[in-house]
């Protein structure tokens, strides 16, 4: 006489999910870091896609140099770079914003210390369509452009297009992170003010040119090294009043352009061994002649 | 009777048909035309050096996506053909192999961002493989599991119940019958849904976007599966939207390569399967 | 008869082959529970109605703001419009490759319809974000290159196949003595079609329209690439020509820039979970539908 369900297959299936739902049930503290990203020699780079195009630049000359140090690059946005240091995937995180202080908490807990390393300055550049003849933007005005709170070109005193259609880069950026820090949020004046949910979210800063140049009414933010023909970029006046400064390398250089940030490289504790090699050849004349050829600004020798 | 004219029934049927030559023609039109452009504008742009160099071209990530997907088929083959074995040779009560395929359905329908999601939790951070070609290798045989599981019973199925009988008849057991007859019949139906499942896994992206491709590398080749790697669709998703300084016909290139890799992979499974239908000797 | 060694070796075997049968089960309830696990802390900050009824979406504003509707129905709108495009086309197709297509094109159309399936998500993307978008822009004169009706145009041929090949089995699968009998009554091939072979395949069409609504729902890369990814709440008709958000993107999108055990981390997971019971749900409807029509011929 066979039994209903007659075989082992269901006392199996139970025990098996009890098993994996105690297994899963039991891990649930978080990720811990496992020291290194991969195999002893391989320093795992993984974040910020500003920083992308230089930190792949960087292992390509220096592994002129030193051809058996292992590197993996890798983008995602600073956020990813960020969260992968902190549990332990990373070695180095990219980042084109500061580390928050809750990522510093969330480090503390998992046994990370993140150290900051600066490795280049960059401007973020306001651009628009070519045939836009917009030509200069305060900060007050392109925070409510982003914010949503200016939504017509007519307001800018543009003429001939409607809505303003806004280009952004999703949260997972640090240009996302750095861009509503210095404009958005008025330089931390309006901690309340955040992108409009109107915003195409965009996953690069590549693509974000890509669409600013083919949507006559966009209007977008990108690194400064970003800048190519396809796109006009419009002159930024300071928040606290002054003249319209054009986004190029010597005004991020002496202080003037208003959207001027750092791009990090973030490591857990002081580097050591092969990746103190590696930072430091960043931060030395190979690395930052790099930075300069790529339309960003280097850091100055100490 | 109404007042409208009546269409004859054979113009009814002649106006329904065109419409469903021309459904067929607006189903086929689209892809032929697209792989016309792809070819066209990504065509100049794959020659020797596109695909074989190392540092500008294609090959670490053909290789990568390569070994990928052949740790993939090693992963899910044993509990895919096992449970395929499972479900055509030894399932007898209703409920379970139910409750299976029904979950075998639903493991095809889990989109691909929550496997790499899970991938993530799971393979990379909890078990700690890091990002690497084994956790990407995990992931992915999850996703294909379905696949696997589906053509190999199919194939199960496809072996005569009599060589079953003959073989029970001689006296033996279910694991030896299934061992000696029923899967060396069945292995190339077998082989056809690897295949089949190794050309779904090389052109995933989101399962592998957080769990070991990467971008740029100092060694292009894995050498071990904790190795990261490069892969072909990851490459094309950023190459057509995060970096700079492509050429167009580069791109389109490297979507042409993609394309061809997978179609050619599909294909050759599916030339494979037709010439064993006929091959079939019973 | 058999030794011990050889019963015990077949008893091992034998449950090996068990097990590995109720893996797919063990890993089905893995992923929901390891999903679920990570979804319902984001309850500790936001109702249910908060997430499900909310209208922004603003995961890094002060204080946080998780509203899914804009991203529900960005979802929404780009699978309705996919299945809009790939249900007749692919109902269509298929009653044309099983009933009215001579020999030598189903030849044709059937490998054409496997290919275009097996075209990786990525490439549908590329193809939309290089090519239709632009060039539908420029044709009919949109505001933007990126707008969820492209997304429902690449979905709707990614669907497509998926919706051909399971309602071509359920018109296979009605018996031939069906359709004689009409044609014997004097009916039209059309007619005999139309009234008696799509309306007994039913069961498997609707399973074929579910599956497809599945895979729509499910995409992930495409969308990404092509709807231009702006958490707003669609409206009407129109907003098929303007950018949404959909939830596979943000998760894909968002994914990164989490730190463990924040709210938006799980509010992501919960993204997750949503997407698996949805899908999860279709596909049992289906597989229901498709027992109701007596099962597929293979």
């Amino acid at each position: 006489m066979r039994r209903y369900l007659g075989n082992s297959i269901r006392p199996t299936i139970f025990a098996l999910a009890a098993l994996v739902f105690v297994a899963a049930g039991g891990c649930g503290r978080g990720p811990t870091p496992s020291g290194a990203g991969g195999t002893a020699e391989t320093i795992s780079q993984i974040g910020s896609t500003t920083v992308l195009p230089l930190a792949q630049q960087w292992r390509e000359a220096f592994n002129k140099d030193y051809p058996d140090i292992d590197i993996a690059v890798s983008g995602g946005g600073s956020g990813t770079g960020i969260k992968a240091l902190i549990g332990g995937s990373a070695d180095i995180a990219n980042s084109s914003r500061e580390i928050k202080a809750k990522e510093i908490e969330q480090a503390k807990e998992a046994g990370v210390t993140p150290v900051e390393h600066v490795v280049a300055y960059d401007g973020i550049a306001v651009v628009v369509h070519p045939s836009n003849p917009l030509k200069a933007l305060s900060v007050e005005e392109l925070s409510g452009v982003f914010a949503g709170l200016i939504t017509g070109w007519e307001a800018l005193g543009v003429s001939g297009m409607d809505e303003i259609q806004v280009v952004s880069r999703d949260s997972a950026s640090g240009t996302y992170e750095a861009f509503k820090e210095l404009v958005v949020t008025l330089g931390g004046k309006d901690e309340t003010r955040d992108y409009a949910p109107s915003a195409l979210k965009q996953t690069s800063n590549q693509a974000v040119l890509a669409l600013v140049a083919q949507t006559k009414a966009a209007i977008g933010y990108i690194g400064l090294g970003y800048v190519d023909d396809s796109v006009k970029v419009v002159s930024v006046s300071p928040l606290d009043g002054g003249k319209p400064v054009v986004p190029t390398v010597e005004n991020v250089k002496n202080g003037t352009y208003p959207i001027s940030r750092a791009l990090y490289c973030y490591t857990n504790g002081e580097p050591t061994g092969v990746v103190n090699t590696y930072l430091d050849w960043i931060k030395g004349p190979q690395g930052q002649t790099i930075v300069e050829d790529l339309g960003f600004v280097p850091v100055n020798e100490e | 009777m109404t007042a409208l004219p009546q269409l004859s029934r054979k113009t009814s049927q002649a106006i329904a048909f065109a419409i469903l030559w021309i459904v067929a023609a607006a189903v086929i039109l689209p892809v032929v035309a697209i792989l016309a452009v792809m070819l066209l504008k990504g065509g100049r742009a794959i020659d020797w050096h596109m695909l074989t160099s190392i540092d500008e071209g294609l090959l670490p990530a053909i290789a990568g996506t390569t070994l990928l997907v052949v740790l993939t088929a090693a992963i899910s083959a044993p509990v895919g053909v096992a449970a395929a074995i499972y479900l055509s040779e030894y399932a007898r009560a209703s409920t379970s192999v139910r409750l299976i395929r029904l979950a075998i359905v639903n493991l095809a329908g889990v989109p691909s961002v929550v496997y790499g999601l899970f991938g993530f939790a799971l393979f990379v951070t909890l078990l700690q493989f890091g990002r690497c070609l084994l956790a990407a290798a995990c992931t992915l045989a999850f996703l294909v599991l379905p696949l696997v599981i589906t053509a190999s019973e199919e194939a199960l199925r496809q072996v005569p119940q009599r060589l079953r009988e003959a073989s029970f008849g001689l006296g033996a057991t279910r694991w030896q019958t299934v061992r000696r007859v029923v899967l060396p019949n069945a292995l190339p139906g077998i082989i056809t849904g690897m295949i089949l499942s190794i050309g779904r896994a090389a052109g995933e992206t989101a399962p592998i976007l957080f769990t070991g491709a990467f971008i740029s590398l100092s060694k292009p080749f894995p050498n071990s599966p904790l190795d990261p790697f490069i892969a072909l669709p990851y490459k094309l998703f950023v190459d057509a939207t995060e970096m700079p300084g492509i050429s167009e016909a580069t791109k389109w290139g490297e979507a042409v390569v993609l394309v061809l890799l997978v179609v050619g992979l599909n294909l050759a499974a599916v030339l494979f399967r037709a010439r064993l239908r006929r091959a079939r000797r019973w | 008869m058999r030794s011990k060694v050889q019963r015990g070796w077949e008893w091992f075997v034998s449950t090996a082959i068990r097990v590995s049968g109720a893996m797919a089960i063990v890993f089905v309830i893995l992923i929901f529970i390891f999903l679920l696990r990570d979804a319902i802390p984001v309850l500790r900050t936001s109702s249910v109605r908060d997430l499900l009824t909310g209208e922004f979406w603003r995961p890094t504003s002060e204080p946080p703001q998780f509203g899914l509707l804009p991203l529900l129905l960005g979802s929404l709108y780009v699978t309705v419009g996919a299945l809009v495009i790939s249900v007749p086309l692919g109902i269509g197709a298929a009653a044309f490759i099983s009933e009215v297509a001579p020999a030598w094109v189903q030849e044709i159309l059937k490998p054409a319809v496997e290919m275009l399936a097996t075209i990786p998500s990525v490439v549908f993307g590329f193809l939309g974000l290089l090519l239709v978008g632009p060039w539908l822009a420029e044709r009919f004169n949109l505001p933007l290159p990126l707008f969820a009706g492209l997304g429902s145009l690449m979905l709707g041929f990614m669907a497509m196949p998926t919706i051909v090949s399971v309602s071509e089995d359920a018109i296979r699968s009605v018996p031939v003595a069906l359709r004689e009998n009409s044609l014997a009554l004097g009916a039209t091939r059309w007619q005999t079609i139309r009234r008696i072979v799509i309306p007994s395949a039913r069961s498997g069409i609707i399973a074929a329209v579910l599956l497809g609504l599945g895979r729509a729902i499910g995409e992930t890369m495409t969308v990404l690439m092509v709807t231009g990814n702006s958490a707003v709440i669609p409206q009407g008709l129109e907003g098929f020509l303007r950018p949404v958000r959909t939830l596979t993107a943000t998760i894909a999108g968002e994914m990164g820039e989490t730190a463990y055990a924040t709210p938006h981390y799980h509010a992501l997971f919960m993204i997750g979970l949503i997407l698996f019971v949805i899908t999860f749900i279709t596909n049992t409807i289906a597989d229901i539908a498709v027992r109701r029509s007596g099962g597929l011929t293979q």
